[in-house]
């Protein structure tokens, strides 16, 4: 390369800008700082709807497993007792009535108060 | 069929009709089997240790749970009239002694039993509410009238102190006159004119009434019932002299023939005894 042409390369080098983002804050134009700003909210958000998602998740979880595993207990523990509808069936009615008919002849036994 | 085989036994003379040797010493040895477990008057019998323990959970044979149970649920069907829990009451009266060494009381009427009178049987854990004394007598006298007439191979009566049940035709005679026959089931006559007693002056009995704590006023002196089994008939006689003028009425609602012999005046029979005897002839 002739020297004319290293100086030429070198003055236009020189003339390239510098990059935004690579400009100090008090640098930067107005409008390229409040994008920055916008940015840094919606993550902020983001955050914030990812750890609630997240906990919810987590919680939604927990019920649906304790709803659904066979090992969970998922109601009130009820006192061991027979269920009323077998105790229904297999209840003894204690007031039946027997069959009489009229006497034929003389009694072998009587009933009374003891 | 030969003479009957009568030995004592639960504080009555039990009568066996149709029984061989060995079903009479079975019969026999079921009911003084049953007498040590239920008698008040048995100071190791096992009623006496649960009554020792009210207030606490006692596991119990499985005899006894049943029995309890049984008579629990005779409480339910006759809505509280027949209940297992009035020990205490029956004391109260005077009645803390075999029947036998019963004399006339100058003693004041005893404090009446706890009440509410909680008692739950879980399986054979039993627990009842501080202070209640169980007797289960009446259930467990009929109860085993039942039992024993299973013992019978064939044809055959079972009576302990007047209450019966029969395996095929029997001719029963009844209180102040009559008699009938009872094709199936059994037969029970509860009243105030045995087992009385007088306390303080004043005439007692073993038929308690839940609702007062003390020997139960009826205008009836004996209710005689036929029921499907011993058990049925003396649980029915007993609500049926308790409820008094409605124990007839009672009876007829539940299709059960009943007796009644009032303290003064003529013997009554309800609607389903006279229509019992009428479709038979």
């Amino acid at each position: 390369m002739s020297r004319a042409k290293r100086t030429r390369a070198m003055k236009r080098k020189q003339r390239v800008q510098i990059p935004a983002h690579a400009q100090p804050p008090e640098a930067r134009p107005e409008g390229e700082r409040s994008r920055r700003g916008a940015a840094v909210h919606r993550a902020r958000i983001a955050k914030v709807a990812v750890t609630a998602a997240a906990a919810l998740s987590a919680a939604a979880a927990m019920g649906l497993a304790r709803i659904t595993y066979a090992g969970h207990q998922k109601h009130v523990t009820p006192p061991l007792a027979i269920p009323q509808p077998l105790y229904a069936v297999v209840r003894q009615n204690l007031l039946q009535a027997g069959i009489l008919a009229p006497a034929t002849a003389p009694p072998s036994i009587a009933t009374s108060s003891s | 069929m030969g003479d009957p085989y009568r030995f004592r036994a639960m504080g009555c003379e039990v009568v066996v009709h149709g029984a061989s040797g060995s079903e009479r010493n079975a019969i026999k040895r079921l009911f003084c089997e049953r007498e040590r477990v239920f008698s008040r008057f048995v100071s190791d019998s096992e009623l006496n240790r649960v009554n020792s323990a009210s207030g606490q959970s006692v596991t119990v044979s499985s005899t006894f749970a049943e029995m309890l149970a049984l008579a629990l649920e005779a409480e339910h069907q006759t809505g509280g009239l027949v209940a297992p829990t009035l020990g205490a009451e029956l004391e109260a009266a005077g009645y803390d002694r075999d029947f036998a060494l019963l004399g006339d009381d100058a003693r004041l009427h005893g404090p009446i039993g706890s009440d509410p009178r909680n008692v739950r049987v879980c399986g054979r854990s039993l627990l009842a509410s501080e202070g209640v004394r169980l007797d289960l007598n009446g259930v467990v006298k009929s109860r085993t009238v039942d039992d024993a007439l299973q013992l019978l191979a064939g044809r055959g009566c079972v009576s302990a102190g007047g209450d019966l049940a029969v395996r095929g035709s029997f001719v029963v005679a009844l209180p102040r006159g009559g008699a009938v026959t009872v094709r199936r089931g059994g037969i029970a006559t509860s009243g105030s004119d045995r087992r009385r007693w007088l306390r303080n002056g004043c005439i007692q009995h073993h038929l308690i009434d839940p609702r007062t704590g003390g020997s139960a006023a009826s205008p009836w002196e004996q209710v005689t019932v036929c029921g499907g089994s011993c058990l049925s008939a003396d649980i029915a006689a007993k609500a049926a002299f308790l409820l008094g003028a409605a124990g007839p009425t009672w009876l007829d609602r539940r299709n059960i023939p009943g007796r009644f012999v009032p303290s003064a005046g003529r013997v009554i029979v309800n609607r389903a005894w006279a229509s019992s005897l009428a479709g038979a002839a």
